[in-house]
């Protein structure tokens, strides 16, 4: 597999001669080889790509330092496909259906049963549950055929983290055979995701976090159990602006890639992975996104299926638009 | 009369502090990325010279039409046989898939 990704060895060597001619020594690879990283202050970095870096700051107040243009010298052109952070603006948001808690059940007034009784009895509109789940994907009753072999991940970004209690009290009421689950779930921290096993305390939960990270991990859990589950929290998003004291913290890059480059060098990863984070599609550069996919398609020649949750704005993620992008 | 080697080095050096271009390279510059700024971001000031990047450098992969099609092959079950090579398709998510339940 990594033979088919990896570099030619005449690219890697321009590649380190280009970094080595600028004072650039020390470097690190993905399992390929096929990224290259560097860390650099924004000085050399703009010497390196012959570009400035600009503080940008989103709406939401989010900043990151960009350069929407950059430069190589020409003989590299056929070499690099694309080099981040320059051209990359995105701001992943988690992608969990905006909902209300209404104090008394409401039905909305063109609001029509289901016409399958099995639906109609097992499903509400005031909320689901995995009973709901297995009636209209018809899985109820299934035997799995090999469990502990067969195995499921879902992604948690921005700081997100599925919260155990919050399972257990969720499968005692809607799934109590799955119990075990929310106790033997794997939990692997990439880059400085968060990783918690307790409840939220009073603030995390009036923050609001962690609400896609439980609805991911409790939907996934109701439907699997006892499907063996991999959690996987990865740090870095959302980018800011740090500076010399905070060193390293922020590497201003959404975390898709350091994600795929992490469970790349892992020999047997889940045969199905699940993510319900997203960005608009304008915010991702067409080089970029082209090498993002590249390596989820090396995992999927490895015979994994990788779901994206689409939103309810699909191309134009959550946003509620009136108008195409892009504007 | 003629400028020596040092001169033109030193000239070299002057024009990068002036300019910021870089030193040294086997052949000039060319854009190679360009994006527009989204709506919704704005541009402030030039970024602190001290702050930390890390940058990612996507170096093109050598054989990635051979993995594209090793990929749309397995998906369709038409898998050739002589795979152990490359370790591709260790395992598969189809239950209907002959190598279904496999773990190498």
């Amino acid at each position: 597999m990594n033979e088919l990704v990896k570099p030619t060895d005449e690219a890697l060597d321009l590649v380190h001669e280009w970094l080595a001619a600028n004072g650039i020594g020390k470097c690190d690879y993905s399992p390929a080889k096929d990224w290259v990283n560097v860390y650099i202050d924004v000085e050399s970095a703009e010497r390196l790509l012959d570009t400035e870096y600009y503080v940008f700051e989103h709406a939401d107040g989010t900043q990151v330092s960009r350069a929407p243009e950059w430069s190589l010298p020409k003989h590299l052109h056929e070499h690099i496909d694309t080099i981040q952070p320059t051209t990359a603006f995105m701001n992943t948001k988690a992608l969990a259906t905006q909902w209300k808690q209404f104090d008394t059940p409401w039905t909305p007034p063109d609001y029509t049963t289901p016409t399958d009784p099995a639906i109609a009895q097992a499903c509400s509109i005031n909320g689901t549950t995995p009973d709901c789940f297995a009636t209209l994907y018809q899985t109820k009753g299934y035997i799995q055929k090999v469990p502990g072999i067969n195995q499921i991940g879902f992604n948690n970004f921005l700081g997100e983290i599925p919260i155990q209690p919050d399972a257990v009290k969720f499968l005692k009421q809607y799934r109590p055979d799955a119990v075990p689950g929310a106790y033997s779930v794997k939990r692997i921290d990439i880059a400085g995701g968060p990783d918690q096993t307790g409840p939220l305390n009073i603030s995390e939960a009036a923050s609001g976090i962690s609400k896609e990270a439980n609805l991911d991990f409790q939907t996934i859990l109701g439907q699997t159990f006892p499907m063996p589950i991999t959690s996987y929290s990865t740090g870095g998003a959302p980018p800011e602006v740090g500076d010399a004291a905070s060193g390293y913290g922020n590497p201003g890059n959404e975390p898709y890639l350091t994600w795929v480059n992490y469970v790349l060098s892992q020999p047997s990863p889940p045969q199905v992975i699940s993510t319900s984070y997203a960005d608009d599609e304008q915010t991702v550069p067409l080089d970029f996104a082209t090498r993002v996919c590249q390596s989820f398609a090396q995992l999927g020649a490895r015979g994994h299926t990788l779901l994206f949750g689409s939103g309810d704005g699909g191309a134009g993620g959550e946003s509620t638009l009136t108008f195409c992008l892009p504007k | 009369m003629m400028l020596g080697p040092s001169v033109f080095l030193a000239i070299a050096v002057a024009a990068q502090a002036a300019l910021g271009t870089p030193i040294k390279s086997r052949t000039e510059y060319a854009v190679k990325g360009k994006h527009p700024v989204p709506r919704q971001w704005t541009q402030q000031g030039r970024a602190p010279q001290s702050q930390m990047l890390h940058l990612q450098i996507g170096v093109k992969q050598s054989q990635f039409d051979e993995l594209e099609r090793h990929l749309y092959e397995g998906m369709f079950g038409h898998y050739p046989c002589s795979t152990a090579a490359t370790n591709l398709d260790s395992s598969v998510s189809d239950p209907d898939h002959e190598r279904y339940g496999n773990v190498s």
